[in-house]
């Protein structure tokens, strides 16, 4: 059974009508932003080349909850493990911020549910956990590990991580939110770690306090070996920085009306250029399995083209919009995993008539582009 | 379509031929010349032009998550590019994907290996070299610091065992060759070791390095496997230690083909008055007499560059060297790495001298098909740079005139101002191009017989060489124009040469296990299939040996 796949101002219309008609709302808008990008590696590549064809600007709809890390990043360097290093190797965990696991619930059971099996002084000990900011629900850690938490208010963090940081290398500091005991306690268990680890996530933290982590990491090193691991969502907006990275040399927040990627976090922030009026036509792909966020919360400042793998009743309805098979369940993909680290292939759940004959993000996003840029050749000729 | 390139002064050292003559290219490889009266649809006339297959460059860090991490390292570099193009630092690095296939292209380069690829990111590699235009890729899967292979050394396992697990993990990675790097010393480096020699032990193995790259050497020959094993050896950088792991491990090739990556890294000695001295001559002459191992160089050249390594132990010793000062270091499984910026200076007596030995290594070592030109790229210097090494080793006016603005504490330290080779056109296209082939077992490329991919560069002769392999006349990929006047013309999609070496079935049911126990992860995400790449029939197979 084909169903429905493609609407104009909400009535139904042919996948090549309402190309067409994204293709020309493209082309008169004065900037465009592509973004959402919730979609596979396919999606990501085939909305890079349609911003860079259009002129338009890049983001991931969730980039806010990656860039602190990526400013902390390239700010000032950092020491990132493998999901799979620590579930094997790491006997003492650092977890930072009371939201640390909250977008990653999956990952300290995979994190956890073992002991280490590698090294020679963390092979079969019992894993010790410090949670600092731990907050009043814990969420349960899989056995076998010991766990404590230590109170701190999440505004707090960056001055608990700064006397922590301070107590390790043996400077003076000055009093903070945690009492000296506790920072020395936490100072001496840190450097007392044969290999450890900091979990923090990107999202609830700012990029001083991850730097200042990532600081405190490299510092433990001098004398022992530590390490750090970002909790980071599944909503694919981490390899949508990699796909950027890669093909443009930048991480997301980039435009393309200069007729080269021009990489700035501020100007370019998504949300940022909808609420100041920068951006008059929006590109929103919503395509993963299990996506619950697919209206935008901008929804209603711009016009909307949009490619969404569940049907939902948008507040504020998409100009035009396409009914997209959904990455990993209606076509086979590649996906970002958190707890492989990296991009992993993943097969279709179902396929054929289930998937409603529906076209892949990436193919309605190259439909779009090659229409574009017909367009522009015909209007140079 | 039949392309006639005529008259030129063809130098195909693999079918002995350097002298002025015709080539044909049709459906994509070299022919013979028609003998039916066929007509030329295209004819070329490189009357005065040099005619060569297309360079092929075995070891370049051009895809790869740590290379992406490089990219995000650093984008004050890339973004200076934009405005200010051949001005500013990393200006000319091809830093994304779709620059790296052009300025290679647009050099002559048709064939570029990325010698690291981890097991468990072959799948990002693979994505980034998808995305790379025009040149065919390939692929080093990184082994050695991985806790199954270290273990079933130190269980006492069969080599045919381990050679199944060899041979599973290039299959799956899609690699074309295996390479260690730092055999053991990440491990070491997890254990909180930080100085790690050949004859060490890895803890909690009880294996050495020497037996892993014994292990990994026999392995790669016993499967058949074209290309030797690819030895990034111990204590790269290092004073003293550099040339002694590096000694150690040519010794330890005892017959068997052995190569060794970016060497001038390792030919430092702890001479003079700062402790840094260079041992080009004493290295050039041990790889001189032992003719089973090759080498490539690692050159350095002068300016912002990025060092991406997965040799984690030594890009972590490396931080304090970092210019910007930030670095990443990477705990991962297995051999982890890391990103350090990096900034050689002329005025700097290390880097200067860096410079001398690479150059003296070039020039000192014989053979030309034992030796690789590579500048590590990034690490020694973008492969942009290439162009400039081919006027010094061409030219040693070219040499004189870098060494008179060299610091004179570095010419006393250097052999360099008394070698008067100069390298021909002839062992430029050996070192290049015919070699590489043979190194690779890629016997479809690297020369200009009848059936080879109709990958050709054609140059423009001139006094200065670097602007000769700068901009290639033209260059032919799988027999279609790409590039003309150093400019590409055509965006073509090149592929990625992997070889399949078979494993036992009862490996693969091994490591599901081995993944999904220790892992906690499905033994499919190490492995690349075809459709996961995003291009269409994107891996060539090459022949292993029988």
């Amino acid at each position: 059974m084909v169903l429905q796949n493609a609407w104009i101002d909400g009535k139904p219309a042919s996948t090549e009508e309402a190309v067409s008609a994204a293709a020309e709302l493209i082309g008169r808008s004065r900037l465009p932003l592509v973004t959402g990008l919730s979609t596979d590696i396919a999606g990501i590549k085939a909305a890079v080349a349609l911003a860079q064809i259009a002129g338009g600007a890049i983001d991931h709809a969730a980039s806010k909850g990656i860039y602190p890390l990526i400013s902390a990043m390239r700010d000032s360097g950092m020491m990132l493990a493998a999901p799979s290093e620590i579930r094997r190797r790491a006997d003492r965990v650092l977890v930072v911020g009371d939201d640390a696991f909250e977008d990653a619930p999956d990952m300290p059971d995979y994190l956890f549910d073992m002991t280490p099996d590698l090294g020679e002084a963390t092979r079969g000990v019992e894993r010790q956990i410090l949670w600092l900011c731990a907050g009043d629900d814990m969420p349960d850690l899989p056995e076998p590990v010991a766990l404590h938490g230590i109170d701190c208010a999440g505004d707090d963090l960056l001055d608990a991580l700064s006397a922590i940081r301070a107590e390790c290398a043996g400077h003076q500091h000055g009093a903070g939110p945690l009492p000296a005991p506790t920072v020395q306690f936490v100072a001496e268990w840190l450097k007392d770690a044969a290999f450890g680890c900091a979990i923090f996530a990107p999202a609830g933290l700012d990029s001083l306090a991850i730097e200042m982590l990532a600081g405190l990491v490299f510092d433990l090193n001098a004398e022992t070996r530590f390490t750090s691991l970002p909790m980071l969502r599944s909503d694919q907006a981490f390899a949508a920085v990699q796909a950027t990275t890669w093909a443009t040399g930048f991480p997301l927040r980039s435009g393309f009306g200069r007729g080269y990627p021009d990489h700035d976090p501020h100007l370019y922030r998504g949300e940022r250029l909808i609420a100041d009026g920068e951006a008059d036509l929006a590109v929103h792909v919503a395509a993963l399995d299990g996506q619950d966020e697919i209206e935008p919360e901008w929804s209603g400042a711009v016009p909307v083209v949009a490619l969404c793998g569940e049907a939902t009743d948008w507040t504020h309805p998409p100009k035009i919009a396409f009914a997209v098979a959904t990455a990993g369940r209606d076509h086979d993909s590649v996906l970002y995993d958190n707890r492989f680290g990296g991009f992993v292939p993943v097969a279709a759940s179902q396929t054929g008539e289930d998937a409603g004959g529906r076209m892949t993000a990436a193919a309605v996003l190259a439909a779009i582009a090659a229409h574009l840029g017909q367009t522009t050749t015909e209007a140079a000729a | 379509m039949l392309t006639h390139l005529k008259n030129g002064h063809v130098v195909d050292p693999a079918n002995d031929r350097d002298a002025v003559g015709d080539l044909y290219l049709a459906d994509g490889v070299v022919v013979d010349a028609p003998t039916d009266g066929r007509r030329p649809d295209e004819t070329i006339d490189c009357k005065g032009l040099i005619v060569m297959a297309g360079a092929i460059d075995i070891h370049s860090h051009i895809a790869s998550g740590h290379v992406n991490t490089a990219r995000l390292l650093l984008p004050e570099y890339h973004r200076a590019f934009q405005s200010r193009p051949g001005a500013t630092g990393l200006s000319k690095v091809g830093w994304t994907t779709e620059e790296t296939g052009l300025r290679y292209a647009e050099m002559g380069f048709t064939t570029v290996v990325e010698p690291a690829m981890a097991p468990s990111s072959a799948l990002h590699s693979h994505l980034e070299l998808a995305d790379i235009p025009i040149i065919d890729k390939a692929t080093l899967v990184v082994l050695g610091n991985d806790d199954f292979l270290m273990a079933m050394i130190r269980d006492g396992e069969s080599e045919s065992a381990i050679a199944d697990y060899v041979a599973w993990t290039v299959s799956a990675s899609r690699a074309l060759g295996v390479k260690c790097i730092n055999a053991g010393g990440s491990a070491a480096f997890k254990e909180n070791v930080r100085k790690f020699d050949f004859d060490d032990i890895v803890p909690d193995y009880g294996v050495s390095s020497r037996r892993i790259v014994k292990t990994l050497q026999g392995a790669v020959n016993g499967l058949g496997i074209p290309h030797p094993l690819h030895v990034h050896c111990n204590n790269l950088g290092v004073p003293g230690d550099s040339a002694s792991s590096a000694e150690a491990t040519i010794g330890a090739a005892e017959g068997l083909p052995m190569h060794l990556a970016h060497i001038q890294f390792y030919g430092y000695g702890t001479e003079g008055k700062r402790g840094f001295s260079s041992v080009g001559q004493r290295l050039a002459d041990l790889v001189n007499r032992t003719p089973e191992v090759t080498v490539d160089i690692g050159q350095v050249m002068f300016g912002q560059t990025v060092t991406i390594s997965s040799d984690e132990m030594r890009q972590f010793a490396g931080r304090p060297q970092a210019s910007p000062g930030k670095t990443i270091i990477f705990d991962h499984e297995a051999n982890g790495g890391g990103v350090v910026p990096m900034e050689y200076k002329q005025k700097s007596f290390f880097n200067a001298l860096q410079w001398a030995i690479g150059l003296e290594l070039f020039l000192l070592i014989e053979d030309p098909s034992r030796v690789f030109f590579t500048t590590d790229h990034p690490n020694g210097a973008p492969f942009t740079s290439y162009p400039d090494i081919f006027a010094l080793l061409m030219d040693r006016g070219v040499r004189q005139l870098w060494l008179d603005a060299l610091p004179k504490s570095v010419v006393r330290m250097t052999s360099l101002p008394e070698i008067t080779r100069e390298y021909t056109l002839r062992e430029i296209a050996t070192m290049t191009r015919a070699a590489p082939a043979r190194l690779l077992g890629t016997s479809d490329r690297g020369h200009l017989g009848a059936g080879a991919v109709g990958d050709v560069a054609i140059y423009r002769p001139g006094h200065d060489k670097a602007e000769m392999f700068g901009r290639a006349a033209y260059v032919f990929k799988d027999g279609a124009l790409v590039v003309k006047d150093g400019t590409v013309v055509n965006r073509t999609k090149g592929r990625t040469l992997t070889v399949r070496p078979e494993a036992d079935k009862a490996m693969a049911k091994r490591l599901d296990r081995y993944f999904d126990e220790r892992f906690g992860l499905p033994s499919r995400w190490f492995e690349v299939p075809d459709c996961a790449v995003g291009q269409e029939d994107p891996f060539k197979v090459m022949p292993c040996r029988t």
